[in-house]
């Protein structure tokens, strides 16, 4: 694949990850104010000595009490003291806790973690008591205690107070890094030589970084509330130095002659809680969104320009079990997904759709089913299900006598049920049964799935089944509604090819027993050939290529077909090479104007750039959306 | 050389870059239950430039193989062998470590998301204090373009990249210190097909321009037939069938080689259904292995009473060929199409 074939990588994409985070962020506004408010006091504060009007202890005894004047912005206090300049002194007593408080908190909470979890045995058994024995003390306790001894104060109320949250950003942090310790790419430094304290830094700490920020947030707020509650029971800041309790003390005190007193230190202090909680959200939400690929994609496709409309339509011939009509997948941005696609599934018929991925196979089966995934929409297209209309834009009603089969069977099945439950729960959904019917109904269901000893395997739990087992139970429910039409999306290829040969095996017998119609989506051409009759080819959201798939193996009309034939390992070609496709699928809003294969195509010329392809109808009810596809004949035929 | 003085000839020949001899990996869930032994008594040897695959079903001991020649999980009996050294044990692995590299399955979880692709690169270089910063960023510039990225990539991260050009990252930092030999584990299984074509084209262009030694790790064998030299077939952590290439992989002995071979779909809509009919359901819900007996016993469709009580020794199926543990192997070999038990 090199830089000509795939083209640079549209410029929303681009850039490092901490900017994707700012870029996330920035769309939080809530989070956005909170920082802003947060940002605005701590500057006032460490800006009291310039910007306060007075000196935190310049007494005016002729105005005590004063309400909000041009004098006093936000009055005076009962010694006659400018309640702002007091609340931007005493911040700078607040920030300093909180930086004391979490700094301690860091040094001791960080490394341990990090060390416990990436060392583990002994040092984590260790490490793990001591912190448990941490988390037992009561905080007040100790915070009393400090307060009892003759120095330290403050300073050493807040640093104690560090102490108590490190046992639980020790446990936060090795929470976070445990997993990442087996993570293949830590394995590899580890063997290449990289030190300790490096791997810990640069590859457990970033991804440590997003848990640690929320809970030091979030600890921040927690942090000035103590302190603020310690202040305001007198301890710590002795009087003339101005605190936010201390302050909210002395409103307090006054409160039946002038209640004004505790609104700019109340409101300011619950509004810094506030903000802080709100940032550690903010923080955590941006995080989850920086480094997916997904919405980074979504934005980039925003940028790109709008695909053309569907427009051919097929006319559904007679006997066609299911036909999809013109159906377009588009985000919730509207990009499309893919678009215009048309094909037809008759009674009892097996048909292939087969594509890379990325091409719109798996969002093509889920509109057939009625479960578009959350964030996607049918844009257009009409999809007609045994004689009646189905499909209606926006509606994620699952049709009935269509079952479904996904791809990998241990997350499709819910861990908390039995094998049996779950079936039979199924079966009651679809049919009325009484619960002891739907249980042998059940039962019949699996034997069906040839599963040997089906009453045993009932007794299981999801996790309890290898891969195949999990797949033929996948299989049973969705036969559970005598559906005449089965989608499996990819069923095999979570699987070993032994396993994968067995399920596909019974995919055919059942077709044959119960003369039901198959959609099967899957990129290997081996399992199209062995199941299907017919195939529907996908590139980049289209239907490129349709026909029997004698005809697609045989002598294929699309260039995607050819070179998707080629490069696969399945035909048995001894010592023949290869090929591959240079170049990979195109991200949905990326696609070229034209045809959407021409960059990765030996044949391409310009008229295939010139306009966009229709999918000609061809004889013997095959398609192709080539342009050149008659050169593909010729040298089939040389 | 003691027991597999007959397996001799394949395993011992001199100049052999990797040998494991009757390596075993066990497995401990907890000290009061027996371990289970992931890796039994396996044997192999690979020459330099030259490629051995490693085929088997998930669960087969493949990936412990490769554990243990890294060094990653302790080795319970038998010795590794590198370049003449033995590295059974950790300590006497980082003397060889540069030669030995690996490239993983999935090309997401081993690269660092939060790294740019010039930054992975670079880390195993700065472990080298000889080499200046100008010196690093050239290397990995070289290392880039040799699979095929522009270099213009290094700014990249992981998530910004396909599947295909992640592999090519995981590759470039398999080769950055010249290795000899590749442990390659289920390189291109989560890739689409036509990916696969592409990485599976570079490891080959590689192998020959760096003569390079791979390790194959596949539970496809379609695939392998493609790329290695020599190809071993294990089952249940034991060696059942190993030989060159184009004799396992079109005429196999073994059953369970056989199993794998008939597992692959294919295109002819009439050998498919041939196979089909061939294929014999096992009977679930009996033991994988029983220590007496050949652990494939239970699912092999030649299985005879021996195969039960007596463990079959690998040994060649014919003077020079290739080695097989079966009871049956001469009679298979000789049938063209023999006949299930």
């Amino acid at each position: 694949m090199t830089a000509a074939a795939t083209g640079p990588p549209p410029a929303e994409i681009r850039g490092a990850s901490w900017r994707a985070f700012a870029r996330s962020f920035r769309r939080h506004w809530l989070g956005m104010t909170a920082a802003a408010f947060l940002l605005l006091v701590l500057m006032a504060c460490l800006a009291a000595p310039i910007i306060a009007p007075y000196p935190p202890d310049a007494e005016d005894l002729s105005s005590v009490l004063s309400g909000p004047s041009l004098h006093h912005l936000l009055g005076t206090d009962q010694l006659g003291e400018d309640v702002l300049s007091r609340l931007l002194y005493g911040g700078v007593i607040s920030i300093e806790g909180i930086g004391e408080a979490l700094g301690v908190a860091v040094v001791l909470g960080v490394p341990s973690g990090l060390l416990s979890a990436y060392r583990g045995r002994a040092l984590d058994a260790v490490l793990g008591r001591v912190a448990d024995l941490g988390l037992a003390i009561p905080a007040i306790v100790i915070l009393l205690m400090v307060f009892a001894l003759p120095v330290g104060g403050e300073t050493a109320a807040m640093m104690a107070l560090g102490f108590i949250y490190a046992p639980s950003i020790y446990r936060i942090v090795r929470g976070a890094a445990l997993p990442l310790r087996e993570a293949e790419y830590v394995t590899n430094a580890r063997m290449v030589g990289v030190s300790t304290p490096r791997i810990l830094w640069r590859h457990i700490l970033p991804g440590v970084a997003g848990p640690l920020a929320v809970n030091l947030t979030l600890t921040a707020g927690v942090t000035l509330t103590v302190q603020t509650g310690l202040n305001y029971l007198g301890l710590g800041v002795s009087p003339p130095t101005p605190s936010w309790g201390g302050m909210i003390g002395d409103a307090q005190s006054v409160l039946d002659q002038q209640p004004w007193l505790l609104v700019p230190t109340g409101l300011t202090v619950a509004l810094t809680i506030l903000s802080f909680a709100l940032l550690g959200d903010a923080i955590r939400d941006s995080l989850a969104e920086a480094w997916s690929l997904e919405t980074r994609r979504a934005r980039a496709g925003r940028a790109a320009g709008k695909v053309t409309e569907p427009q051919a339509v097929h006319a559904a011939g007679p006997g066609a079990l299911l036909s999809l009509r013109g159906i377009s997948v588009s985000d919730r941005t509207g990009r499309p997904l893919t678009t215009d696609v048309s094909f037809e599934v008759k009674a009892g018929e097996a048909v292939g759709v087969v594509g890379e991925s990325g091409c719109g196979k798996t969002l093509t089966a889920l509109a057939v089913v009625g479960l578009l995934p959350p964030g996607t929409r049918l844009a257009g297209g009409q999809c007609w299900f045994d004689g009646e209309r189905r499909l209606s834009p926006g509606q994620g009603k699952r049709t009935p006598g269509i079952g479904y089969v996904a791809q990998d069977p241990a997350v499709s099945l819910d861990p908390c049920f039995t094998v049996g439950s779950a079936i039979a729960e199924v079966v009651r959904a679809h049919s009325h049964l009484r619960r002891s019917a739907a249980r042998s109904h059940a039962l019949e269901l699996m034997a069906s799935v040839r599963i040997a000893a089906p009453a045993e395997v009932a007794r299981l739990y999801p996790h309890q089944l290898s891969g195949g087992l999990a797949q033929r139970v996948q299989i049973a429910m969705a036969l559970a509604s005598e559906p005449r039409l089965l989608v499996a999306d990819e069923p095999t290829t979570a699987l070993d090819v032994t396993i994968q040969a067995e399920v596909l095996d019974l995919l055919r017998a059942l077709r044959a027993e119960r003369k039901m119609a198959l959609l099967l989506i899957t990129h290997d051409w081996g399992v199209v050939a062995g199941t299907c009759d017919r195939a529907v080819v996908m590139y980049a959201g289209q239907v490129v290529e349709e026909g029997t798939v004698t005809q697609l193996i045989r002598d294929p009309l699309h260039p995607y077909t050819r070179a998707l034939l080629r490069a696969n390992p399945q035909r048995r070609v001894p010592g023949g090479k290869l090929l591959a496709i240079p170049g990979t699928v195109p991200v949905p809003g990326s696609w070229v104007p034209g045809c959407r294969f021409a960059p990765r195509c030996s044949l391409a010329a310009d008229d295939c750039r010139a306009g966009d392809v229709t999918l000609t109808g061809l004889a013997d009810g095959r398609a192709t959306r080539c342009v050149h596809y008659a050169e593909l004949i010729a040298e089939a035929s040389r | 050389m003691t027991s597999e003085a007959a397996a001799g000839r394949d395993l011992d020949a001199g100049g052999m870059l990797l040998r494991l001899e009757q390596v075993s990996v066990d497995y401990r869930a907890s000290r009061f239950r027996p371990p289970h032994r992931a890796v039994d008594g396996v044997s192999l040897a690979i020459g330099s430039g030259e490629t051995l695959a490693v085929v088997g079903e998930s669960g087969s001991g493949k990936t412990s193989i490769a554990k243990a020649v890294l060094g990653l999980v302790p080795v319970t009996s038998g010795q590794i062998w590198f370049a003449g050294q033995e590295i059974s044990r950790w300590r006497q692995r980082q003397s060889v470590a540069r030669d030995l590299q690996i490239v993983y399955q999935d090309p997401f979880r081993a690269l660092s998301p939060t790294r740019t692709v010039g930054q992975s690169l670079a880390e195993p270089l700065l472990t080298d204090r000889t080499l200046s910063r100008a010196e690093v960023r050239q290397r990995v510039g070289a290392i880039l373009e040799q699979v095929g990225l522009p270099a213009s990539a290094s700014v990249k991260h992981p998530g910004e990249m396909s599947g295909g050009e992640r592999q090519r990252v995981v590759i470039a930092r398999a080769l950055l210190w010249s290795p000899r030999l590749v442990l390659c584990d289920e390189p291109v299984s989560s890739l689409d097909v036509s990916i696969q074509a592409q990485i599976l084209g570079l490891l080959d262009d590689l192998q020959r321009r760096l003569s390079l030694s791979y390790l194959f790790i596949s539970h496809n064998i379609a695939v392998v037939r493609y790329f290695a030299d020599r190809v071993l077939v294990l089952y249940s952590g034991r060696v059942m069938e190993v030989g060159p290439a184009e004799l396992v992989c079109y005429k196999p002995t073994h059953p369970y080689t056989r199993m794998l071979i008939d597992a692959v779909p294919d295109f002819d809509p009439g050998i498919q259904r041939e196979r089909t009919l061939r294929r014999v359901i096992p009977a679930s819900g009996q033991a994988a292995g029983t220590s007496a007996g050949c652990v494939f016993a239970a699912r092999c469709p030649y299985v005879i009473d021996i195969c039960r009580q007596i463990r079959p020794a690998l040994q060649p199926v014919w003077e020079g060929g290739p080695l097989c543990a079966c009871h049956r192997a001469s009679e298979l070999a000789s049938q063209q199409e023999p006949r299930p038990a």
